[in-house]
């Protein structure tokens, strides 16, 4: 048994540590990325690479920055460069492992909004859409988090596209990194891992993210439990499909 | 020629060298950004600027709020005052104040890249064109985003426009008279902010001696002889931080953010903080009055100290200690014999 308890929050900062790996070159947005990364250093992944787009790069986190080129992250790091340059250098020439994003509003496919909520201008912003469009195109995997319910079948304005509309759209455009997208979205309701569609052996690329209508609950000393996504769930709009979505299973196990 | 003296204080500064119309570009990327100059900015009513901020931080909401900005180019809308309340550029974009071109931080970037190297347009990444961002276009219109086809591949790429903003704005650790800016952290977007811009102005924390310059060149992120204006500002980025000097000050932060909640409270706070005191001075002294030194202490850097890099060589100039050449072992009259012998010397009488 654990000696204390823990929030939900915390929960979730264990399972995205978790997906940090040693030596690792990994983008960490503000916010529970961070505290991921500065767990994933004190226990499992010591030569991990943590940056931030401001290019602060091999940095220490220590506390939650303010923002991303914050002082709480400049007190000894291995590379100063520049935002440029972490853009087209590391992201780009595909030397970026794994980014983490906030999500703001997500559909199926894993295509992404940060911007607003509808039109611009008159519609209400969410904030912008910061590093996430090119960090979601080039970094060999995302890992996503999501706070709010922030499912829907159709995005008002799309910031960052995932898989397009489904299926190998995104490989086929030719405009991303061979194998990238959302592998990972954790959200306080579970976590979502992709799903690779139901001809999986044959098709390699047809990548989308049915898979998150196969929702897990994640919660200590339980087993996973499917529960019921807002979205994906019309009736004849797809199969679930079987087998292919994988719980994250209980990170304390 | 006459040298020009570049040290000036931020009045005189915004004073000459920002006019009413210009395009203005916030050096720093979240971090030191430099209040005290936006501040100025305010108090001086320059009207109708086009604003580049790539963090668009609060530096974006006080100039958004003080009426400054008629246009805005940025990456990144803070949300300052809650979800639901608001920042100040959502509200005067909602309600048709204020022209917004939203770009991702790595397209803002290039648009001044491209400006700083001279130039006309930049190469971006293509998963752009699957985005709003490049559908979605604000007053750039049709020169928000263009695509030319590669000579070498017959690929599609996504290209931006340079952008040369009139002023750059920017804060710095340390500076010499004649410009030469140190900056260390996160550099974001900095370098190529200042040097796409026509005139650069600096406030830094001090001004150092040349010597100091000369002797860790690898952090002078803009050259002197680029620089207009150099103001000596100690806590000109407050309640910003700035690396080796003070994190952010969160109790001011937290005001401002209060703030922000409603027109109102935004007011109050310009009459305050800005309206109501003439310089950085003053405003730092009203914060001692309002919060207390111990607060303002709370924030200071402890210092932690980059190992000095040796620049040292092993000799300096082409003599050795004798008078000979070193290139040649022998001395200075022998060199003069030689040329003469070899018919090289001109007679200038």
């Amino acid at each position: 048994m654990l000696s204390k308890k823990i929030t939900k929050e915390e929960l979730l900062i264990v399972t995205a540590a978790r997906q940090i790996k040693d030596h690792g070159v990994c983008v960490l947005g503000i916010g529970m990325p961070i505290l991921a990364g500065a767990l994933a250093k004190k226990i499992h992944a010591p030569r991990a690479v943590l940056l931030m787009e401001s290019g602060i790069v091999d940095f220490h986190p220590v506390g939650l920055p303010a923002n991303v080129a914050d002082a709480t992250c400049t007190r000894g790091y291995g590379y100063a460069t520049d935002l440029f340059s972490v853009f087209t250098t590391i992201t780009y020439a595909g030397y970026l492992d794994k980014a983490f994003l906030g999500v703001g509003q997500i559909d199926r496919y894993g295509n992404i909004n940060t911007s607003y909520l509808g039109m611009p201008p008159k519609a209400q912003r969410i904030t912008a859409a910061g590093g996430a469009p090119e960090f979601y195109g080039y970094a060999k995997e995302t890992i996503l988090t999501m706070k709010g319910k922030g499912f829907v079948d159709k995005l008002p304005y799309l910031t960052s596209p995932g898989y397009l509309g489904g299926g190998d759209e995104r490989e086929r455009s030719g405009r991303y990194r061979p194998g990238s997208g959302p592998s990972t979205l954790i959200t306080p309701k579970g976590i979502f891992n992709r799903s690779f569609g139901d001809n999986q052996a044959k098709s390699p690329q047809s990548l989308d993210l049915r898979g998150i209508s196969g929702l897990y609950v994640v919660r200590p000393h339980r087993r996973p439990q499917r529960i019921r996504t807002p979205i994906g769930l019309q009736p004849g709009s797809y199969r679930a499909p079987q087998g292919v979505v994988q719980a994250f299973g209980n990170p304390f196990s | 020629m006459h040298e020009e003296n570049k040290v000036m204080t931020a009045r005189d500064a915004i004073a000459r060298f920002l006019h009413d119309g210009d395009s203005l570009i916030v050096g720093n990327y979240t971090e030191g950004i430099p209040y005290s100059l936006i501040f100025e900015i305010i108090r001086q009513k320059k009207r109708g600027l086009t604003y580049y901020s790539q963090s668009g931080t609060a530096d974006a909401e006080f100039l958004v709020a003080g009426d400054c900005v008629e246009k805005l180019c940025s990456a990144f809308i803070h949300k300052w005052g809650g979800r639901d309340a608001g920042s100040m550029v959502e509200r005067y974009q909602r309600a048709g104040k204020l022209e917004v071109e939203d770009y991702t931080n790595f397209t803002y970037n290039a648009r001044i890249a491209a400006g700083a190297y001279g130039y006309e347009l930049m190469p971006v990444l293509p998963s752009i064109m699957d985005s709003d961002v490049f559908r979605v276009r604000g007053f750039m219109g049709e020169d928000k985003f263009g695509v030319i086809k590669s000579p070498f591949s017959g690929n599609d790429i996504p290209v931006v426009p340079a952008a040369n903003p009139d002023v750059c704005i920017l804060h710095v650790q340390r500076a010499d008279v004649n410009g030469n800016a140190q900056h260390w952290g996160g550099l974001g977007s900095t370098v190529h902010a200042c040097l796409a811009s026509k005139k650069i102005i600096v406030s830094c924390e001090e001004i150092v001696d040349y010597d100091i310059i000369k002797s860790s060149p690898h952090l002078t992120i803009v050259p002197g002889f680029r620089v207009n204006a150099v103001i000596e500002e100690p806590y000109g980025c407050h309640p910003a931080e700035l690396p080796g000097y003070r994190n952010v000050d969160y109790a001011m932060m937290m005001l401002i953010n209060a703030a922000m909640c409603s027109e109102a409270g935004l007011s109050s706070m310009f009459d305050e903080w800005i309206y109501g005191l003439p310089d950085r001075v003053a405003y730092i002294q009203h914060y001692v009055q309002v919060f207390g030194q111990r607060s303002l202490n709370s924030y200071n850097a402890k210092s932690y100290y980059s190992a000095p890099a040796n620049y040292g060589v092993a000799f300096e100039s082409g003599w050795d200690a004798n008078g000979l050449s070193l290139k040649l072992g022998i001395n200075m009259k022998e060199l003069e014999k030689l040329i003469e012998e070899k018919g090289e010397l001109v007679d200038v009488k």
